[in-house]
């Protein structure tokens, strides 16, 4: 009762909150490269664009007290946006082809971070990153993946990025593993740790296992999973993980896994499709559509439960069209109109393997596209924007 | 002829300077912090304060209130690139800050009070949001103000204060406008007063707003609410709109006190938004304190206190309990010029999981 008559959450599910223009960026809504926002804890949203097989990003800042600044890019080599990883009061981290980076919120700056070891100078690159799993005054982890052209397997490199220091690093076990595959990665929040799955050839053969990290990088545990063999960075995004430290996660062919402590396996829905895994009030959903209906699934004790009726999606979906645009630092606090707004990326809000923004209680934060247009001969561009928009509960 | 007399008297006088001493050593223990922050022993700060009181007319006074060494901030003394990425290639801004002194000044302010029940005080002061920026900090049962209370007060700010009544009488209150950010209007990028309302009521009889019941007089109890409430409006670069905000804060407290005996506490509560980020921002907070100031002079005090954050992108719960006494070594009339202080301290980070632990010893001086 006291957190309710002290609370006051603004949007209703499927309502959008103020519309803050961000930029003009290549691309046709709604098939834009772009990821679900990030917001830091001050309340400064980051917006990162860039194709997942493609080496040019973009990262953009939108201040909380308005104004954005941005369109930087790290300089990241090999593929491009694979996430974000990590926030601080102002910053955020996120992660680029084989690049760990952070932008500024106040300034929309971005620069690599651990690109090189500090002690060995040694250039790394980061195949896998599990996101942020805890943050205290103390500590703010993140691990990684990461090799290098002098090691021959792979290390974990647990980092403190508000400190801005390695705090542990330990070589990939077993030792003698070959034709070692990074499938992915996740983070789990209630019990601090990092999962990574991996696939290698060990001394019984071929494995498949999710490997279970502390903050000190040591091995928890290995969780056996049964499926067969995948491309390295098939996972689509992250592994996300439940309060009972149940696992799931989705790949690039629409396939899922699904792990508790004892082990884990794959398996494709029958009756929808899945678009990504999320995390609501510490349980796991399968979140997709069948027919044209979003719906969403709980995953329990291990198991994918029968999908049900979703309506966020279509709520939010069905308030688009014709809005009015917030265009700050342009010298007008006048909105402009948009006629024909739509979802700039996902057949429709919330439909993403990508975690959703944890904005507010109950709100999250979307990516709308607005006008295109094109010049002779150059790639359509599109004018993006973002706003709270709310989400509810499951 | 005799107003003019009392004048020259008044101002032949000169001002009434009090203040005090602070020296606080500290040791803290932090079981999860990183290696620089697992302990810290040493002198944790020593602070003085000098309050000067005077009046130029019967009805009108000033007040010139410093404290030095209380706050530090950092300033950027040098500036150069640098690479930490060690890939050679300048990555970096790296600044050398040094420590100077934060504004020392309290409070400056003239107040004009035409009648004993009734002043205006204008200029830079502690704004009375919350019961204990009503106690002098020399009254204070522990050598700060309650955690919770620095989380929600706007501590200084520049404003003007209509008072009703004496402070610790049957019924006084406030009503002000200040600027609603400690600076001057020339000086900030948002424009909007911030408006406070205060009452308290002590219904048993005088009660002053000392944290050590020192009379050792029957029972005394007061309630007191405060309101603020602070509409702004931010600007960008080119100086158009960016927002308009909204901050409310409210405040409600219970004292008690008989026989040496004296609790207070305060339940605080904040609710913020704006119209740009549809983030509201939502926080409460309480503590409850308790000393027994005994004839020997010593005061065994508790505190406990908590804030909750309960929207925003990670909400979070606080706890502090703090315990230990206050020792006053002089008798008779004397007995507040020493004050040692000897603490346990702890903070518990409860939604993040970290705790610090910290044992506190201090003196206070007063002149």
């Amino acid at each position: 009762m006291l957190t309710l008559l002290l609370s006051c959450t603004t949007l209703d599910v499927g309502e959008w909150g103020t519309f803050r223009y961000v930029a003009d960026l290549k691309g046709v809504a709604p098939d834009m490269p772009l990821i679900p926002p990030y917001t830091d804890r001050d309340g400064n949203v980051y917006v990162l664009w860039g194709k997942a097989d493609e080496a040019d990003t973009k990262v953009f800042a939108g201040s909380t007290l308005g104004g954005w600044r941005g369109g930087c890019d790290p300089s990241s080599d090999g593929q491009g946006v694979r996430g974000f990883v990590g926030r601080l009061d102002d910053q955020a981290y996120y992660w680029v082809g084989g690049t760990l980076a952070k932008v500024y919120g106040s300034s929309g700056n971005c620069k690599r971070r651990f690109s090189n070891h500090p002690w060995t100078r040694v250039e790394l690159n980061w195949e896998a990153i599990a996101p942020q799993a805890s943050a205290s005054p103390s500590r703010s982890p993140i691990a990684g993946l990461v090799s290098t052209t002098v090691d021959t397997l792979p290390f974990y490199e647990i980092v403190d990025i508000d400190d801005d220091l390695i705090i542990a690093e330990r070589g990939f076990t077993p030792a003698n593993a070959s034709d070692l595959r990074i499938l992915g990665a996740g983070s789990d929040p209630y019990a601090g740790t990092f999962h990574f799955l991996v696939q290698y050839t060990g001394s019984s053969g071929k494995v498949t296992e999710v490997q279970v990290l502390d903050e000190a990088a040591n091995l928890q545990k290995s969780i056996g999973v049964t499926m067969g063999e995948a491309e390295a960075g098939s996972l689509k995004a992250f592994l996300r993980i439940d309060s009972t430290g149940t696992g799931a996660g989705i790949f690039d062919d629409g396939s899922l896994i699904v792990y508790d402590g004892g082990a884990g396996t794959t398996t494709t829905p029958a009756n929808f499709t899945p678009y990504g895994v999320q995390v609501f009030d510490d349980e796991l959903f399968v979140l997709g559509v069948s027919g044209n209906q979003p719906v969403a699934a709980a995953i329990s004790g291990g198991q994918i439960g029968q999908p049900k009726s979703w309506e966020a999606p279509l709520a939010a979906d069905g308030k688009l069209g014709n809005i009015s645009v917030l265009y700050e630092g342009e010298g007008t606090d006048a909105p402009l109109v948009w006629t024909d707004a739509q979802s700039a990326f996902a057949p429709a809000p919330f439909l993403t393997p990508f975690p959703l923004d944890d904005y507010a209680p109950g709100v999250t934060t979307w990516i709308v596209g607005g006008p295109s247009y094109s010049f002779s001969g150059s790639e359509v561009m599109t004018s993006i924007a973002v706003a709270p928009v709310g989400i509810g509960s499951l | 002829m005799s107003l003019l007399l009392a004048t020259l008297a008044l101002a032949a006088q000169g001002p009434d300077i009090r203040g005090y001493v602070q020296p606080q050593f500290v040791a803290r223990y932090r079981p999860q912090g990183n290696d620089v922050e697992r302990y810290e022993v040493g002198m944790a700060s020593s602070r003085a304060g000098l309050a000067f009181e005077g009046a130029a007319t019967e009805r009108w006074s000033y007040t010139l209130d410093l404290v030095v060494g209380a706050d530090t901030v950092l300033v950027v003394g040098e500036v150069y690139t640098g690479d930490d990425d060690f890939d050679g290639e300048f990555n970096s801004i790296v600044t050398d800050k040094t420590p100077v002194l934060a504004s020392i000044v309290r409070e400056t302010t003239t107040e004009w009070r035409p009648s004993d029940d009734l002043g205006l005080r204008v200029g830079r002061m502690q704004v009375p949001f919350s019961t204990q920026d009503l106690s002098p900090d020399t009254a204070l049962m522990f050598p700060n103000r309650a955690s919770p209370t620095d989380s929600f007060r706007e501590p200084v700010d520049l404003g003007a204060l209509l008072e009703l009544g004496q402070g610790g009488e049957l019924v006084s209150g406030a009503f002000g406008l200040f600027n609603g950010n400690g600076l001057g209007v020339d000086t900030a990028s948002e424009r909007g007063a911030a408006v406070l309302g205060r009452i308290d009521w002590n219904p048993a009889g005088f009660f002053a707003f000392d944290e050590t019941d020192r009379g050792w007089e029957g029972f005394r109890v007061g309630f007191g609410l405060g309101a603020l409430w602070h509409p702004y409006t931010s600007f960008d670069d080119s100086g158009t709109i960016q927002a308009t905000h909204q901050d409310f804060r409210g405040s409600g407290s219970v004292r008690m006190a008989t026989k040496g005996v004296l609790f207070s506490g305060e339940f605080l509560w904040s609710y913020a938004f704006d119209d740009l980020t549809d983030r509201p921002s939502t926080a409460y907070g309480a503590f409850g304190q308790l000393g027994w100031l005994q004839q020997s002079g010593v005061e065994p005090v508790g505190r406990l206190g908590f804030t909750q954050e309960i929207e925003g992108t990670e909400p979070w719960l606080i706890g502090w309990a703090e315990g230990g006494v206050n020792v006053y070594p002089i008798e008779g009339d004397d007995r507040d010029r020493v004050r040692i202080n000897l603490l346990a301290q702890s903070e518990h980070r409860i939604t993040e999981g970290e705790t610090a632990l910290a044992a506190n010893a201090g003196v206070q001086v007063t002149f």
